[in-house]
């Protein structure tokens, strides 16, 4: 890059390091409309003399006559009646929506509130009879079961011998 | 706060809020939004011609896509259509028109993110070429266009916005400041850095 030493350049050099970074400034500066005339003819005189800076400006020209091109819609935009006709529609058909909301709204919690009620009283009688308080009875308690012996010896009549058996349960 | 007596025509539902720094003379956008909000659909049409092409221009640049452009240049002019009360005369319709329009491309871009970060997972290479509908006339400048297009896609949403705001619409940094909801300042930043990046993505294909 070629240093900052040319005429169009004014006293301060604003940070650019080359004469191309200063004209890509001042072109933007010129499309945005904050170059006065005598600059704008500096900056001419600069891009008749530099090819470098030429080339940089062609590209920004490109880039600027590309963003600016009108993309081609895929069918025609509609004319304003049309769109007008359209947006109606568009109310209309929310309007009706909101509509067939409210209407449905009732019509919904009654049958939700119908299946509720079937529902609970299905599982009412559905539900497990707990026992009378008064029919239970307390398991034994661990003093019970340390008293009574799990096994008890007894001679079996047929073969005379000794066998182990549970105790019979005690009333 | 004014209020504007002369819009309290039969069929406006509340009165028309004027901003302090309106003139008297009205532009032609918020003549017809007073009109619009007393019921003319006319002035509603003639908003649509006079912005339409622009308008689906911008969208277009947004979204890449003109068929989800036209349908969400509908969309904007039905939320017109629906905040019509809320728009204050004088506070810059344009700026409006293109903030409510962007507020939306940029939810239907969200929604769609998903998939094409999906997309891109299986995809080598995922064209970010603008489907613009020009067709090719084999000159230099078309296939400038086609290149400024397609880097155009890759910068940041912010900056994508910024510098279409500038030079397509031409809109000036105030107002782009508005649409993006940032300061002039910050507006003017953002399109110097759109404006270099698109230079640095276009400078090796310029040049070779």
């Amino acid at each position: 890059m070629r240093p900052v030493r040319l005429p169009f350049i004014r006293s301060r050099h604003e940070g650019a390091s080359s004469c191309v970074e200063l004209t890509t400034r001042r072109i933007w500066q010129r499309r945005d409309g904050e170059l006065d005339v005598v600059e704008s003819q500096a900056l001419e005189r600069h891009l008749s003399a530099c090819s470098t800076c030429r080339r940089e400006a062609n590209l920004l020209a490109g880039i600027t006559q590309a963003v600016r091109a009108d993309p081609a819609p895929a069918v025609p935009l509609p004319s304003g009646p049309q769109a007008v006709a359209w947006l109606r529609e568009e109310e209309r058909r929310s309007a009706t929506r909101s509509r067939g909301w409210l209407l449905a709204a009732p019509a919904m919690a009654a049958s939700a509130l119908a299946i509720w009620a079937v529902t609970a009283n299905r599982e009412t009688r559905l539900a497990p009879q707990l026992p009378l308080a008064s029919a239970y009875q307390a398991p034994p308690s661990r003093t019970d079961l340390a008293a009574q012996p799990l096994l008890v010896v007894v001679d079996d009549e047929r073969t005379g011998r000794q066998v182990m058996i549970a105790p019979p349960p005690q009333p | 706060m004014r209020t504007l007596q002369a819009a309290m025509l039969p069929g406006a539902h509340e009165p028309f809020p004027i901003s302090s720094s309106v003139s008297h003379a009205l532009s032609a956008d918020d003549e017809a939004m007073r009109r619009v909000a007393a019921g003319d659909s006319d002035a509603l049409a003639a908003l649509f011609d006079r912005h339409k092409v622009r308008l689906f221009g911008f969208i277009c640049h947004l979204v890449n896509e003109r068929a989800l452009a036209e349908d969400l240049l509908g969309e904007t002019f039905l939320r017109v259509h629906r905040s019509r009360a809320a728009y204050r005369v004088g506070s810059g319709f344009t700026a409006w028109l293109y903030t409510i329009a962007r507020n939306l491309a940029l939810g239907e871009l969200r929604r769609r993110s998903s998939w094409l970060r999906f997309h891109r997972r299986f995809s080598r290479e995922t064209s970010l070429v603008a489907e613009w509908g020009i067709e090719s006339d084999g000159t230099e400048a078309w296939e400038t266009g086609e290149q400024v297009r397609a880097a155009l896609a890759r910068l940041p949403e912010e900056q994508r916005s910024a510098i279409v705001l500038k030079e397509y619409l031409e809109l000036d940094y105030a107002e782009i400041g508005r649409v993006l909801g940032c300061t002039e300042q910050a507006a003017r930043a953002r399109t110097y850095r759109a404006r270099q990046a698109l230079r640095v993505l276009l400078k090796d294909w310029w040049e070779g």
